[in-house]
């Protein structure tokens, strides 16, 4: 199952996500994000200096959890001036999450962040079951 | 998502296009659109009329939903909305009505250099600019500032730069608010929000903003034009950038409070980008304090920005800026909500009016203009795409329909994915150098988003806004250096 394919949106960018089961869903997305502001890159091999954080989010619908979790991360990377590559929830629940991700500090030759994104939005989210799992469609503006 | 607005539009008039209250259940006002008929087929293709429609459902609103022509799909509210609440009648303020940038917005420098002096070092010139004025994804000024100069900052905006020697006292005087919107409450920005903005003061950032210099191609109003001290193939200097990381948190932060704040408020809307609370509730004032803290964020990077431009000018000039006449014209905001009263059914009201992706456009005579604006309106600065033109309208009597509002620029009609592929195999760059425009970009691929097709043709915008009364055409910029994130 394709983690993520970007979908058409006049002034931001769009993507509909997949995944097999909810935490993949969350995990996917957080995985989209990170690809897009590479233009695509985020699957070639990194390299540098590594760092790992555990990340805790609220929401309170399963919705609003999705986007507090990805601008969470956009926070940690923006800050930290790290790109994030790997994502693995540990817990979750309707409302809140725990999560192991990883990456590598920023590097403009290395580990180039190509595109900004501002922040995911809460426009039109709505996470539905298809054939195989689940789907949500987001945007982010940049 | 991509599905084309299927509502029903009843026209008004050639330039006003109404979605009636009978389009959803729940509309408190009807929208209504600025647009000619041939730009609306455009603008039916996404589905940004329905945001207009969504609005209508925030509390409070008064009048219409409305939305300028250069209104394209956003989130939340859609860019080129523009949203009135009373808020003595239970009027709420939303962050989806402002958006992620908060005071996203645009200044306008005059020179008195003439083009002929500048173009055959042009090259140089957007070098020059390029390596002064730090540009792209995460860039960071050379201004560091600890927590306390970061708060001083957000208190003081413009007035800040100017303090510390990055400007003039007529810079302020050409700025919306002075470069300082009053009630800033820094105490109400979160410690993300300070950590994401330490670093970036005096930073352009990437995507849509630039820094161009442009030459005066065309007068419409000789007075006016004169008044703005804009002359015909003289050079003029445009700057496009906001609140960077800093107004990004800001934003998402209330927009994550505000939706478990609904139900508090027994608020029912339609996305939950629109998440709102009562502008005198608590909450309201919370947001309307963080929110002012980044728009004189916004200010301050837009005054440093001003100040290394005049730095690159006088170095390469081997003139003083006072000299070469490096006077501000104006600085507007773009994505902004702000309290201005009103008079509604023959009573003043107090009203909070959300500009996402729209200008504030005083008419001539208003008391928040500065003296020498008193007799032409607000000098209001619409930029086009980095291929075409930009224009400098002036603020009418007869925009007092749209809470003196007007459009803010061209408006996207391709996708930036959609832009990238349709341009795919050539360079932009290349093509920009023959048409006589240098460009310099952080980031090669921004150049292919950017390009002149993805945008609607701003001088479309312009003349709808202009015959439509909402404000009237001065002058028309070329621009023939540019620089991007």
């Amino acid at each position: 199952m394709k983690k993520y394919r970007q979908i058409f949106h006049t002034a931001d960018l769009g993507a509909l996500i997949y995944g097999k089961s909810m935490p993949a869903l969350y995990e996917n997305a957080a995985y989209a994000m990170f690809d897009m502001m590479t233009r695509g890159t985020l699957s070639v091999k990194l390299c540098g200096t590594k760092i790992k954080k555990i990340v805790r989010s609220k929401g309170p619908d399963k919705e609003a959890l999705l986007v507090n979790w990805l601008n969470d991360l956009l926070y940690l990377s923006f800050k930290n001036k790290v790109l994030l590559n790997k994502f693995k929830i540990i817990n979750l629940s309707e409302t809140g999450l725990k999560a192991d991700v990883r990456g590598y500090v920023f590097a403009k030759e290395k580990n180039p962040i190509k595109k900004e994104i501002k922040a995911a939005t809460y426009h039109d989210v709505e996470i539905k079951k298809v054939k195989n799992g689940h789907a949500v469609q987001l945007v982010f503006d940049v | 998502m991509t599905q084309a607005f299927s509502g029903k539009f009843e026209r008004i008039n050639e330039y006003r296009w109404r979605i009636p209250k009978s389009y959803m259940q729940g509309m408190r006002v009807p929208g209504k659109i600025f647009s000619s008929e041939k730009m609306l087929k455009n603008i039916i293709q996404d589905n940004a009329p329905q945001q207009v429609a969504n609005a209508a459902f925030l509390p409070g609103i008064v009048r219409e939903s409305m939305a300028m022509p250069d209104i394209h799909w956003g989130y939340g509210l859609p860019i080129g909305g523009v949203v009135a609440t009373d808020i003595d009648n239970g009027g709420v303020i939303t962050p989806g009505g402002v958006g992620y940038d908060i005071n996203c917005g645009i200044r306008l420098i005059r020179t008195s250099l003439a083009a002929d002096e500048v173009r055959s070092r042009m090259k140089e010139l957007v070098d020059a600019l390029f390596h002064k004025v730090p540009t792209g994804v995460g860039s960071t000024g050379k201004i560091k500032v600890d927590y306390r100069g970061e708060e001083e900052i957000l208190t003081k905006g413009a007035k800040w730069a100017v303090q510390k020697g990055y400007g003039w006292q007529s810079d302020l005087d050409h700025c919306e608010e002075s470069g300082c919107i009053k009630g800033a409450d820094p105490t109400k920005v979160s410690k993300r929000a300070y950590e994401r903005g330490h670093d970036q003061s005096g930073t352009l950032g990437s995507g849509n903003h630039f820094l161009e210099v442009q030459v005066v191609d065309e007068i419409y109003h000789e007075d006016i034009a004169k008044a703005f001290g804009i002359e015909k193939g003289k050079i003029t200097i445009m700057i496009h950038t906001g609140s960077r990381g800093l107004g990004h948190q800001v934003c998402g932060d209330y927009a994550q409070r505000m939706i478990s704040l609904l139900s508090k408020f027994r608020i029912d809307i339609p996305d939950k980008q629109l998440s709102c609370v009562p502008v005198r509730s608590e909450e309201g004032e919370a947001y309307l304090g963080a929110m002012r803290s980044a728009a004189n964020y916004a200010w301050a990077n837009r005054q440093v920005i001003t100040y290394l431009t005049r730095e690159v000018f006088k170095e390469f000039f081997g003139e003083s800026a006072e000299s070469m006449g490096m006077d501000l014209v104006y600085d507007v905001a773009h994505n902004i909500a702000k309290i201005e009263k009103y008079e509604l059914n023959g009573k003043m009201r107090t009203l909070c009016i959300h500009r996402k992706g729209a200008t504030r456009a005083f008419p001539p005579a208003h008391p928040d203009l500065p003296q020498d604006y008193k007799k032409t309106g607000q000098p209001v600065i619409i930029p086009g795409d980095m291929g075409r033109c930009s224009y400098l309208l002036a603020g009418v009597q007869g925009a007092e329909e749209t809470f003196f509002s007007t459009c803010h620029g061209a408006g996207r009609l391709l996708s930036r994915a959609a832009a990238i592929r349709a341009t795919r195999g050539r360079s932009i760059a290349k093509e920009l150098a023959e048409k006589g425009i240098f460009v310099r970009c952080d980031e090669r691929e921004t150049l292919h988003e950017e390009v002149s097709e993805a945008y609607k043709d701003v001088s479309e915008v312009v003349d709808v806004v202009h015959k439509a009364g909402l404000s009237e055409k001065i002058a028309r910029m070329r621009p023939i250096g540019v620089i991007k994130g």
